[in-house]
């Protein structure tokens, strides 16, 4: 070894051998989004989205959520601003479809639905075996249905996180499948907020490929809820808390046809660790059942389901415990995410409504 | 931001932008990606440019949370890495120069960190040692651009990119960086 490029050769082998590539790396802890320069909230009374047209979901998977807390009010008062919600929500009607009449901009699609529907409920789930038994009957009567990649992904949601004010964040936007265009609701209005020209623009943890094709993805998949826990807990390592918020953020992010959506609760009923909660309340305070996973002995995330149409209603992700995490001090109770969704479904074009 | 980070980023902001539109779970889920194909690449330069390997994780942590806020500027998502790579190697300037900083406020001679550290022992293997010691007492340049070159097998046009300098210029500085580095080499075999 003499010359100056054979020793840099043979230590930077060294190099690989000490850091391989694959290897196993520290966890990647990102940041809170609120923390940082240039994000608006996309709440109409903020201002600030037609200014930038940058939009943010708050969403986190089990991880981020456990790993981007940055606390700004006390529980209480988190809980007392929800309820003030649940009011002002309950006076202006809402419904698990966003109304046309509040916005003049938004009219049925005229497709089928996509999910639950009122009219095939097989009576209230008071357990989880009642909840996969009903669900699965219920979507027996609903017709099959993969959306096409030019139709649109339309979702309402109301949300509090650790990231936002009291008053939490609404969100109604609409995806095209094949994710090529996203467009929300401004002001009253429906305008564009992004495009995406790459083949493969986003990734979704936990399930594979891309998300423009993940409806023919989930189309494919097995019906038998043992051969799909399989397949699902095999694409997040043989995790269940990976197979939890895999699952969880699928049905936060897709409306989902009622049938796979039944599959994905007898999934979540025959993970270890999940337990059924006979009473849930979403962030608008409408009442639900629960399946819920205790994740890193400090985290109960919840999905909240209405127990009379099945209908996927929210999230909700609260620290059971006290604890100290990346140097913060996080109470028993703290919200960390919560969420209603208000209306979702498969539309036509943007700003219509299923 | 460094002047390097910015080039990945000169798109600015525009609904047109991929980026632009994605939500946050899923921009995680792009950094995090990302940080799983490339981030043990990093951490072996930033370990190697910082002689520590705690400091390099601080170094690559930062970059990725960088690129996760900046997300959403990114002209086009295939600069995420060139732009991530800038940012490990400014971060690792950052903290070079702060290090440099103390020792001086301590009124100490520079010196460089002792080959036998603990620390150091954790990057390489004993008989490649005296060659980090010696990368490490290099000029900032011609060290970033032998580490790029040889510890992460980059092209001259992806050296150039992440250093925000020329090509001609990463042949010229990787040139008097290896004739420094024999230099060195020789006189503390």
């Amino acid at each position: 070894m003499n010359t100056a490029d054979e020793r840099l050769r043979s230590a930077a082998r060294d190099a690989a051998r000490i850091f391989p590539a694959g290897g196993e790396l520290p966890p990647l802890r990102l940041p809170d989004p609120a923390s940082y320069h240039g994000r608006e909230r996309l709440s109409p009374s903020m201002g600030g989205i037609g200014r930038s047209r940058t939009w943010v979901f708050t969403l986190a998977t089990a991880a981020a959520a456990a790993e981007s807390l940055r606390p700004r009010w006390p529980a209480k008062a988190w809980i007392a601003a929800a309820a003030g919600i649940a009011v002002a929500a309950a006076g202006i009607g809402v419904s698990e479809s966003l109304p046309g009449s509040r916005n003049a901009h938004i009219a049925t699609s005229g497709l089928p639905v996509i999910g639950f529907q009122q009219r095939t409920s097989q009576g209230v789930a008071r357990n989880a075996v009642e909840l996969v038994d009903y669900a699965t009957r219920a979507a027996a009567l609903t017709p099959k249905f993969v959306p096409g990649p030019h139709e649109w992904m339309y979702r309402d949601l109301r949300e509090i996180n650790s990231n936002f004010g009291p008053h939490g964040d609404r969100e109604v936007t609409w995806f095209e499948v094949n994710w090529s265009h996203m467009f929300a609701l401004f002001d009253g209005k429906v305008a564009p907020v992004g495009s995406s020209t790459g083949s493969c623009p986003v990734t979704m943890s936990g399930w594979p490929g891309c998300v423009n094709n993940l409806y023919r993805y989930l189309a494919r998949l097995p019906a038998d809820p043992a051969a799909l826990r399989r397949i699902i807990l095999a694409n997040n390592h043989s995790d269940p808390a990976a197979a939890f918020g895999a699952i969880l953020g699928l049905m936060n992010l897709y409306p989902l046809p009622a049938r796979f959506q039944a599959e994905l609760y007898a999934v979540l009923t025959g993970l270890p660790g999940v337990h059924f909660d006979r009473s849930a309340t979403d962030f608008v305070g409408r009442h639900g059942i629960g399946l819920y996973m205790i994740q890193t002995h400090f985290w109960k995330m919840e999905i909240i389901v209405n127990p009379r149409t099945y209908v996927y209603m929210g999230v909700l992700v609260v620290a059971v415990k006290a604890h100290t995490e990346y140097g913060r001090h996080v109470r028993m109770g703290q919200i960390q995410n919560w969420n209603a969704v208000l209306g979702s479904g498969i539309v036509k074009k943007p700003g219509q409504v299923p | 931001m460094d002047h390097a980070e910015t080039g990945a980023l000169r798109g600015g902001r525009n609904a047109d932008d991929p980026g632009v539109g994605m939500n946050q779970l899923a921009v995680a889920d792009q950094v995090t990606t990302l940080y799983r194909m490339h981030g043990m690449d990093l951490l072996r330069i930033a370990a190697v440019m910082l002689g520590s390997r705690p400091a390099a994780e601080d170094a690559v942590q930062d970059a990725f949370c960088g690129l996760y806020r900046r997300w959403h500027q990114l002209a086009n998502p295939d600069n995420a890495l060139p732009y991530v790579r800038s940012a490990v190697i400014n971060r690792c300037r950052s903290e070079l120069r702060r290090q440099a900083r103390l020792q001086r406020r301590a009124d100490q001679s520079h010196r460089p960190p002792d080959p036998e550290s603990p620390e150091q022992a954790a990057i390489l293997g004993e008989e490649h040692r005296n060659v980090l010691a010696a990368l490490q007492r290099l000029p900032d340049r011609q060290r970033e651009s032998l580490i790029l070159r040889y510890f992460l097998d980059l092209p001259e046009p992806e050296i150039a990119t992440a250093m925000g300098i020329s090509q001609g210029t990463v042949k010229s500085t990787t040139s008097r960086a290896l004739a420094a580095l024999a230099r060195q080499l020789k006189e503390r075999p």
